[in-house]
């Protein structure tokens, strides 16, 4: 279910606590079916957009819509369609994992006992431990496995990922996120991982300071923010296309970024007798020349 | 939501555990001191009343902590984001949690009784058989809302816990300074009274802790705080004013228990009926006294039927004869622990209200007449319709002093005997500020006025008795006493030991002051007091001139002595004549059914040398009231009222009242109407008509 074909959308989402902004005018789209990463640096409001969407927190302007239905009007229904896992959120230590698995399956309509049980035990995690007694990391697990027991329809994971081990990683990925991209229903992911994430996701927000300063299909993304580099004589002066950011100059090279990379742009220096080559940037780098303001939102 | 129920249930289970750890924790303490302390029955009683105390504080504690906890635990652990991330309503999850902890704490409560029962049980079942289990009952009950109140507010439990054990006390202290400042007691008792204004925040703090849990969410500080006191005061104020209003309405209806109706004159021509409310006497099983609890008192307009004033547990009103002002006696509970009720007419405060401006002058009790000072009212000596000043800036009541002891009601006067003799007038200023104390001497007898008001414009002034039958002025502004007339002892009437004080009634101008005095010992006649020697006197206020007498004439056997009753004295409007109704006895004989006894009405103007007496040939005193502006009597004689003019020529009696007794007139107003009550079995007034003394036209007042 969705809203035109977007899990969730969003109008000049603002948060704000007392003075501060924690969220500023924010407009995204997810995709439904689609692997959605919103990255962005500490504090930078992941989790407060997370809490609004599940009306843990009320918005102070604009609109959100998740599965169809307003965060303020329908806050019921809409958890009932969402899964949440939060990698830092504290659980009732004193339940077992059958506990804590017995009040999620009290709660939502309609519960699969298979799967998470599987997942579970594939984990090597008893069903009679406490959850004091797990690692951070089993917790986590215990709650992915318990998150998608109703077979949510869009699947919030903020910082999910932080702090499992590659082999974990792994089995969440193949046994969970790609079942649910399969399936075609939603995964929203935050975190700060980039590496993890670029492999991952493919829909990618950028958020800093509150805003969002991009918002691509991530391959889109890196096909159009290029790094040029162009190789010239000691003494020659390359002035970079309009628009380019970072650019960094050397005796015998010049380097700076686009962000509507097209093969014309590196045809034009071979006709001035200039080598230049497009060097592809990892989300990483894309990031942090975002973070840094130096690409703006040419680039979404 | 039962999921909810479910998790908090298998929560706190540890607070089960505590409290079956308590349940038998102190029975072994019980059983060990019993064997190793214990030495004689005494110290067992002391051991069973600790251990009782011991159980009533872990009644509190379990109950706290179940409501501390609840949501504030939430907090504490940082799960409330994801219990709130359920898919629940905030509802739901709110009152999952709350029936939680009210059962818990439920049978917390009932597995320590239980046990409390079993191990101690002479110290504990005590409360079931007095009203103690109403108060603990009580203060569980707030005690639970109030820490679940603070867990949705607080972050923690421990500090939900705390302010609890601030809060419940401050709240009790606060509903005691509500009903004191406002009168606010439905039941007259301090501790009913005050906890049922606590239970009716009880809703409001429902409302609060809702509204915060689902408006608040996981925001922190100052805004959580404001949606909890702003939505906790509206409930408040809702459930408050849904109790007040009907009450005020009420208080119309409660009139169906009207014992007594004052009359008064307002200046815009219309008159205020005092309604004074009264519970029919009752005796005390207890203690074999008569007590009396005053439900309401109101001031009305019968012209415009306007209720100026409205006040729940008053035992006493008064309004001036000017009607600007009115007093009121109240029962309202003093900021001590003991009962409110009142007995033998002890008041609690004092209230004096402007019934022009409709505000409320005055209240508080003045030293000397608290419960430990120096006086104590007598309501019976305390006139209701002088008690307050003509331009009603003093107040006058009648008081005696505290360590003397005999006291009784006058339905429990015995024939022979008096009402018990007053002793002072305690003047009171209607701010409050001044005070002055009056000693007053006079022969107790029912309806004579031992005081009475100078009525001369600007002046206030009373006149009392002096120990040697001297009429004495005194000055409340200047603070000083004179003595006007030197009183019947010159005059050779009465012995000295024996000296009968009756009535004193100034003049409309205030000149002349109007007396009747008699001798001592009376005696009861046919319902009435018989005195012995009757005489009027006519007393200059200047000191200057002579005072004029008149003595009762010899009626029957000359050598019988004269016995006379008389009853109120008038003077007409312009202060020409004086006019006195007395009925003369032959035989002061209890057995004689028809005796000898003629009623003369009596008219003095003044210059002259005698009165004007005119025997109105029937038995039995007359109880006159005089119409202020129409001249004319409403005379009660021979089981029938008369109407008489200024010439005490009779005038046609209007209809309505040739059938009516003596007693449902309460009085005649200035507008020329009787108001007559009708009474039901118990003498409680179940309706009020007025009648036109001249037109006989009758207005329905009440219901």
């Amino acid at each position: 279910m969705g809203d035109n074909g977007y899990a969730i959308t969003t109008e000049n989402l603002t948060m704000r606590f007392g003075r501060k902004y924690a969220l500023r005018e924010i407009n995204a789209r997810v995709p439904t079916g689609s692997i959605y990463g919103l990255l962005g640096p500490n504090g930078a409001g992941k989790t407060t957009f997370v809490r609004v969407l599940l009306n843990l927190i009320i918005p102070s302007r604009g609109t959100a819509v998740v599965l169809g239905y307003d965060v303020r009007r329908k806050p019921v229904e809409i958890r009932k369609g969402v899964g949440h896992v939060a990698a830092l959120q504290p659980l009732w230590e004193w339940m077992t994992v059958r506990e804590f698995a017995g009040l999620m399956k009290g709660c939502y309509p309609r519960w699969e006992e298979e799967p998470v049980r599987k997942i579970i035990a594939d984990m090597g995690i008893g069903m009679k431990d406490k959850l004091e007694h797990l690692s951070r990391g089993q917790r986590a697990l215990v709650s992915l496995a318990v998150a998608i027991g109703h077979r949510p329809d869009l699947l919030l994971l903020d910082e999910a990922l932080t702090g499992l081990d590659p082999i974990a990683r792994r089995e969440v990925l193949r046994n969970i996120i790609d079942v649910m991209h399969e399936e075609g229903r939603t995964v929203f992911i935050t975190g700060q991982d980039l590496p993890d994430m670029e492999r991952i996701i493919d829909y990618v927000g950028f958020v800093v300071g509150g805003r969002l300063i991009a918002e691509s299909p991530l391959d889109d993304l890196k096909a159009r923010v290029k790094r040029i580099r162009v190789e010239h004589p000691p003494d020659a002066r390359v002035e970079p296309p309009a628009g380019a950011r970072n650019i960094s100059r050397g005796p015998r090279e010049t380097e700076f970024t686009v962000q509507d990379y097209s093969p014309a742009m590196l045809e034009a220096f071979a006709a001035r007798g200039l080598r230049a080559e497009a060097l592809s940037l990892g989300l990483e780098d894309i990031f942090i020349d975002l973070a840094q303001g130096r690409l703006g939102a040419e680039a979404k | 939501m039962g999921a909810i129920f479910l998790k908090e249930w298998r929560q706190k289970n540890l607070l089960f555990l505590f409290s079956v750890l308590m349940t038998g924790f102190l029975p072994m303490l019980y059983l060990f001191l019993t064997l190793t302390v214990v030495e004689n029955w005494q110290d067992q009683r002391t051991l069973d009343d600790c251990v009782g105390l011991g159980y009533l504080i872990a009644l509190f504690l379990v109950v706290l902590l179940s409501g501390a906890g609840a949501i504030a635990g939430e907090r504490e652990t940082g799960t409330l984001p994801a219990l709130l991330a359920l898919p629940l309503s905030r509802l739901e999850i709110w009152l999952g949690k709350l029936l939680a902890s009210l059962a818990m704490a439920a049978l917390g409560v009932l597995a320590l009784l239980t046990t409390a029962l079993l191990v101690v049980p002479q110290s504990i079942s005590g409360i079931f058989w007095s009203t103690i289990w109403r108060d603990l009952s009580v203060l569980l009950t707030i005690g639970f809302f109030l820490s679940f109140f603070w867990s949705t507010v607080l972050d923690r439990p421990i500090s939900a816990l705390l302010a609890t054990a601030v809060s419940e006390p401050a709240l009790y202290m606060a509903a005691v300074v509500f009903m004191y400042l406002f009168g606010a007691s439905l039941y007259g008792d301090v501790m009913w009274d005050t906890f049922l204004w606590m239970l009716a925040m009880l809703p409001g703090m429902v409302l609060g802790s809702y509204m915060t849990f689902s408006r608040s969410g996981l925001v922190r500080g100052r805004r959580r705080w404001l949606i909890a006191l702003a939505w906790t005061a509206a409930g408040t104020l809702v459930v408050g004013a849904a109790i007040v209003l009907p009450l005020r309405w009420s208080a119309r209806y409660q009139r169906s228990n009207i014992a007594n109706l004052w009359v008064a004159a307002l200046p815009s021509g219309g008159q205020a009926v005092v309604i004074g409310t009264e519970a029919a006497p009752v005796r005390s099983p207890k203690s074999n006294e008569i007590e009396y609890r005053s439900e309401h008192a109101v001031v009305e307009d019968l012209a415009t039927g306007r209720e100026l004033l409205v006040r729940r547990d008053a035992i006493w009103a008064a309004v001036s004869r000017d009607g600007s002002t009115a007093v009121l006696l109240t029962g309202s509970p003093t900021l001590t622990w003991r009962s409110s009720r009142i007995r033998e007419g002890t008041p609690s405060g004092i209230e004096v209200w402007d019934l022009t401006h409709e505000k409320r002058i005055y209240r508080g009790l003045p030293r000397q007449l608290w419960k430990t000072g120096t006086y104590r009212l007598d309501l019976w000596g305390t006139q209701l319709g002088e008690a307050l000043s003509p331009d009603g800036e003093w107040l006058a009541l009648a008081v005696s002093r505290r360590n003397w002891e005999s006291r009784t009601s006058p339905q429990a006067i015995p024939k022979t005997g008096f009402p018990p003799q007053r002793e002072a007038l305690f003047l009171l200023r209607r701010d409050g500020r001044v005070s002055r104390e009056v000693a007053v001497y006079g022969l107790p007898r029912i309806g004579a006025l031992p005081y009475a008001w100078d009525p001369t414009p600007g002046r206030h002034a009373i006149y009392t008795w002096g120990q040697n039958g001297e009429l004495l002025r005194h000055d409340l502004d200047a603070g000083a006493s004179e003595v006007v007339w030197e009183g019947p002892l010159r005059h050779g009437v009465g012995k000295e030991e024996r000296l009968g004080f009756g009535w004193i009634l100034p003049s409309p101008d205030g000149r002349v002051i109007g007396v009747t005095l008699c001798s001592s010992k009376g005696n009861v006649i046919h319902g009435q007091y018989f005195f012995p020697d009757l005489a009027v006197f006519l007393v200059p206020a200047d000191s200057s001139g002579k005072a004029v007498a008149w003595r009762a004439p010899e009626h029957g056997d000359p050598s019988a002595p004269r016995w006379a009753a008389s009853s109120n004295l008038a003077w007409s409007p312009d202060g020409s004549a004086f006019y006195l109704i007395a009925s003369l006895q032959t035989e002061p004989s209890g057995a004689k059914k028809e005796a000898q006894c003629d009623t003369y009405a009596l008219r003095w103007r003044r210059g002259e040398t005698s009165p004007r007496v005119r025997n109105l040939g029937v038995p039995n005193g007359g109880f006159p009231h005089v119409v202020l502006e129409s001249h004319l009597f409403l005379v009660w004689v021979r089981d029938a009222w008369q109407v008489l003019d200024d010439q005490l020529r009779l005038q046609p009696l209007p209809p309505r009242l040739r059938a009516i007794d003596k007693s449902y007139i309460e009085g005649v107003d200035a507008l020329g109407r009787a108001i007559i009550a009708g009474r039901n079995k118990d003498g409680k007034v179940k309706h009020v008509e007025a009648v036109d003394l001249r037109t006989g036209k009758v207005t329905t007042v009440f219901p």
